[in-house]
């Protein structure tokens, strides 16, 4: 059951999210190494370039759709959502 | 206040040491690390603006935070792309499901294979792990106080699609930013700009 009498404040709670960030980032550089490097074997690794170009695209066209409903149909039109 | 408009691109620019970031700069930040595709053989100008912007962020301890909103649309880009990279591998799915569809989008594989998602939060854990290796930090309920103008989250999102005349996605990046005591924000939207009524809003001009 949480005490009370420790809440911190939002921006208390911000501020210690902060400090604790750090020991966090230091953390993962421990297990991934360079954190960029990480980063650029995770792509290489797990996405198909094209895939990803696709959807960058899609994003930057209208990055707040997330189904397009009109796409999905069923085979006699009724929608798939 | 009124926020400012501040330019990265000048070299005299002083970032504040902590700062919202949009999830354009975190999805641009990860293209620009992607392999080269076919369409975009190298990483474009925003791609690199980001990744500079990143790594900067890194050298100069600055934290950036990543609201709710931004991280939904940074999942998204990449439960999208892991369904479009399957697509060839369930066309007999699809087909039994879709049987007159001419081209199968990832729309219909979601639909068809929703228990692909499971195989795909590993990827999500990582690319979220990575972007905290990185210097991102998401924001959480707990960091968020209560909304200054005494509306209600409802309320106070029709209140910001108007002041900013924005879209809800990023109506709600500013109210959660704001609601963490956030006053800098950097993007690389140019409709997030019109955030500067009471915003710093940090991009390159």
């Amino acid at each position: 059951m949480a005490v009370k009498s420790d809440r911190l404040s939002p921006a208390e709670h911000l501020a210690r999210r902060i400090r604790d960030h750090h020991a966090e980032v230091a953390r993962l550089r421990e297990e991934f190494g360079d954190p960029t490097e990480a980063l650029r074997a995770f792509l290489r690794e797990r996405f198909d370039p094209e895939a990803l170009q696709a959807t960058y695209e899609e994003y930057l066209q209208d990055k707040h759709g997330w189904l397009d409903h009109e796409r999905v149909t069923d085979a006699d039109g009724r929608s798939a959502g | 206040m009124a926020g400012r408009l501040v330019d990265l691109a000048s070299p005299t620019t002083i970032l504040p040491p902590r700062l919202a970031v949009d999830s354009s700069i975190v999805i641009d930040w990860l293209l620009a690390h992607s392999p080269p595709s076919v369409a975009s053989p190298r990483p474009t100008p925003n791609q690199l603006r980001a990744a500079q912007f990143v790594w900067r962020m890194q050298v100069e301890r600055v934290v950036g935070l990543v609201t709710s909103s931004a991280i939904n649309e940074v999942y998204h880009v990449v439960i999208k792309t892991r369904f479009r990279a399957d697509l060839p591998n369930d066309q007999a799915d699809l087909l039994a499901r879709y049987p007159n569809v001419r081209r199968h989008g990832w729309e219909h594989l979601y639909k068809a294979r929703s228990d692909l998602l499971k195989q795909f939060a590993p990827d999500l854990d990582r690319a979220r792990r990575l972007m905290i290796a990185n210097g991102l930090l998401f924001l959480q309920p707990e960091d968020l106080d209560d909304i200054p103008s005494g509306r209600t989250l409802d309320d106070e999102m029709i209140w910001a699609i108007g002041r900013y005349e924005l879209d809800t996605s990023d109506a709600a990046i500013l109210i959660e930013a704001q609601r963490a005591g956030i006053t800098s924000i950097v993007t690389a939207d140019g409709d997030l700009v019109r955030a500067r009524l009471d915003f710093d809003v940090y991009t390159w001009l």
